[in-house]
């Protein structure tokens, strides 16, 4: 990881929402820090607190506690600096004013980051190019495809050329085609081409792999675990659970796989199905006793994939 | 200025967009001037004493009252209006993450309204005098003009705190509805205020809007100087000290409060 100022560092942030009930907390103490450059993910279930830490770095939301700096700069105590260092991807595809077409909706948004209209008409020219919707430049925003005002989304957060991204969910409601396309251009334009610090929420798994060169995960309010998607991977294949199935029930094979040093513990699933936790990777023991089994093994695989793991490991149970 | 001009001209190409509106807008205060005239011939000789104070013209006295009042009502509800029209297009949000003062973010939508209104009420006031017979043939436009800067300062701060309850609540209505019931009944657009039951003249006087559209009237159909209209300057300006800074007041609370409860975005 570079050794240059984090480009977005926040520490023991809080945000708690007025209930009925009480104050109901969004994230509660995060600390975490984003390198100049890097493609970041934050991953968790729905209510674990992502849009709302975006929405504080954006300065739409004021925390309760803790600080959060982006580029060194306060987002409570110095909002207009750091609005004017970001660019924005919401979630909600609506965010246009649908009856202006592509191109006047791009311009009015430069305008009110303080480009002058020559200069607003030639950035939205040259972004709707970049993001494939010059065919589409005069028609309404509210003719267009979801993911082509995904795509105008992301050109809108490109409009003065600021050098954090916050992307929230942009290829939600894709289909996956143009989620694929989306991830591509995201990828080769905001970090290949143009080197900006990206911060990204998503559910999708396969995007955060794909995408982030690293990951943090949080789980209602809390960061449960943080670094590159493969390390976590590795990390929660440590404790991983293993479903072996068998052609035909074995019982005293729970017990003498229960046995071996790797082997955590056994649950014996049915008669053919054992779940197996494991300390580390199945190791040559646990191979061994495998084949030295009487009965013929069908399948022996680690229960989840990937993030997914992650994801279910940073669950309380 | 170069916010203000996007947000001039999205203004202008949103209203644009509707056509048969925008035009409609333009027909409608063309045809209200007809209806003034009409209501003036109507009364005719039977006008009462009350307009003597303004020379007795009731055309060009409803052509003040009708227009400017207009004109004025916008400085109560468009700030409020446009920020309900944003919140439910969900504009607002990426309006308000750009690197403008929030306060423009939040008022500059009603700046092409405010343009258009006026140009409208330039147009009628100069129809009226071109076509229909209304007398500005003494006006003294200075102080007609500063008066009415005055006046709109005045309701603009009405107007912020209307924005600032859209902002909280979501819904312009009950604000809506007191700025309209207000305005017509009893700030003297149709009628000078005296004719008013003597119970209702203290809320008439109470509002902003009645004293200008009498500073105003007798800016332009007596030509009383501004130098005569040191009583009106000085309750459209203590109208103005208080109502502003309270309205830009609650904005700014209003702004902190969906900061912290998260509320900006709903709708």
């Amino acid at each position: 990881m570079s050794t240059a100022p984090p480009a977005i560092a926040v520490s023991d942030l809080a945000h708690a929402y007025p209930g009925r009930a009480g104050p109901v907390p969004a994230l509660r103490g995060l600390t975490l820090a984003v390198a100049p450059g890097e493609f970041f993910g934050l991953f968790g279930p729905n209510g674990a607190g992502k849009t709302t830490f975006i929405r504080i770095l954006a300065t739409l939301v004021t925390p309760t506690a803790g600080r959060a700096r982006v580029l060194g700069l306060d987002v409570a105590a110095q909002p207009a600096q750091v609005r004017a260092r970001i660019g924005l991807v919401s979630s909600n595809e609506n965010s246009f004013y649908g009856r202006l077409t592509a191109r006047q909706n791009l311009e009015f948004f430069a305008g009110l980051q303080g480009l002058r209209p020559s200069a607003a008409r030639l950035r939205a020219a040259e972004l709707l190019d970049v993001f494939g919707l010059r065919a589409a430049a005069d028609a309404p925003a509210q003719t267009f495809s979801t993911g082509m005002r995904q795509r105008l989304n992301v050109a809108r957060a490109l409009l003065h050329d600021p050098p954090v991204i916050f992307l929230d969910e942009p290829t939600k409601g894709l289909d996956v085609l143009a989620a694929a396309n989306l991830r591509a251009l995201l990828k080769d334009e905001l970090v290949g081409r143009r080197g900006k610090t990206v911060l990204l929420t998503t559910h999708d798994l396969a995007e955060m792999e794909q995408l982030c060169g690293r990951v943090a995960i949080l789980e209602a309010g809390r960061l449960r675990a943080a670094g590159a998607p493969a390390d976590l991977i590795r990390e929660a294949s440590a404790s991983v659970i293993y479903r072996l199935e068998l052609a035909e029930p074995a019982p005293a094979l729970a017990g003498q796989l229960a046995g071996l040093p790797a082997v955590a513990a056994v649950t014996a699933v049915s008669a053919t199905i054992l779940e197996l936790t494991l300390r580390g990777a199945p190791g040559r023991e646990l191979w061994a006793a495998l084949a030295a089994a009487d009965v013929p093994v069908q399948r022996f695989a680690p229960k989840d994939d990937g993030l997914v793991t992650v994801l279910k490991q940073a669950q309380p149970a | 200025m170069t916010r203000l001009l996007a947000l001039t001209r999205r203004g202008l190409l949103h209203a644009a967009s509707y056509r048969l509106s925008f035009f409609g807008n333009y027909l409608g205060a063309a045809l209200v001037l007809i209806f003034y005239r009409v209501l003036a011939e109507f009364y005719g000789a039977a006008q009462p004493a009350a307009l003597a104070a303004y020379g007795g013209d009731y055309f060009t006295f409803l052509l003040i009252g009708g227009v400017l009042a207009r004109f004025f009502s916008l400085g109560l509800k468009q700030f409020a209006r446009e920020l309900e029209h944003e919140l439910t297009a969900g504009t607002l949000e990426p309006v308000l993450a750009t690197a403008a003062p929030p306060t423009l973010a939040l008022l500059g939508p009603a700046l092409w309204t405010f343009l258009e209104g006026l140009l409208i009420a330039a147009a009628q006031l100069a129809a009226g005098a071109l076509l229909l017979g209304a007398d500005f043939s003494r006006a003294d436009w200075p102080a007609a003009l500063a008066l009415g800067a005055l006046t709109l300062l005045a309701l603009s701060g009405w107007g912020l705190l209307a924005a600032a309850f859209v902002l909280v609540f979501k819904r312009a209505d009950p604000l809506s509805w007191l700025a309209d019931v207000t305005l017509y009944m009893f700030a003297g657009v149709y009628f000078p205020i005296p004719l008013l039951p003597a119970v209702l003249r203290p809320f008439a006087y109470a509002l902003p809007l009645s004293h200008a559209l009498e500073g105003l009237r007798l800016a332009l159909m007596r030509g009383e100087p501004l130098a005569g209209l040191g009583r009106y300057l000085l309750i459209l300006l203590a109208f103005s000290a208080a109502l502003v800074p309270l309205g830009l007041w609650a904005l700014r609370a209003g702004l902190r409060h969906v900061r912290r409860t998260g509320s900006l975005g709903h709708y």
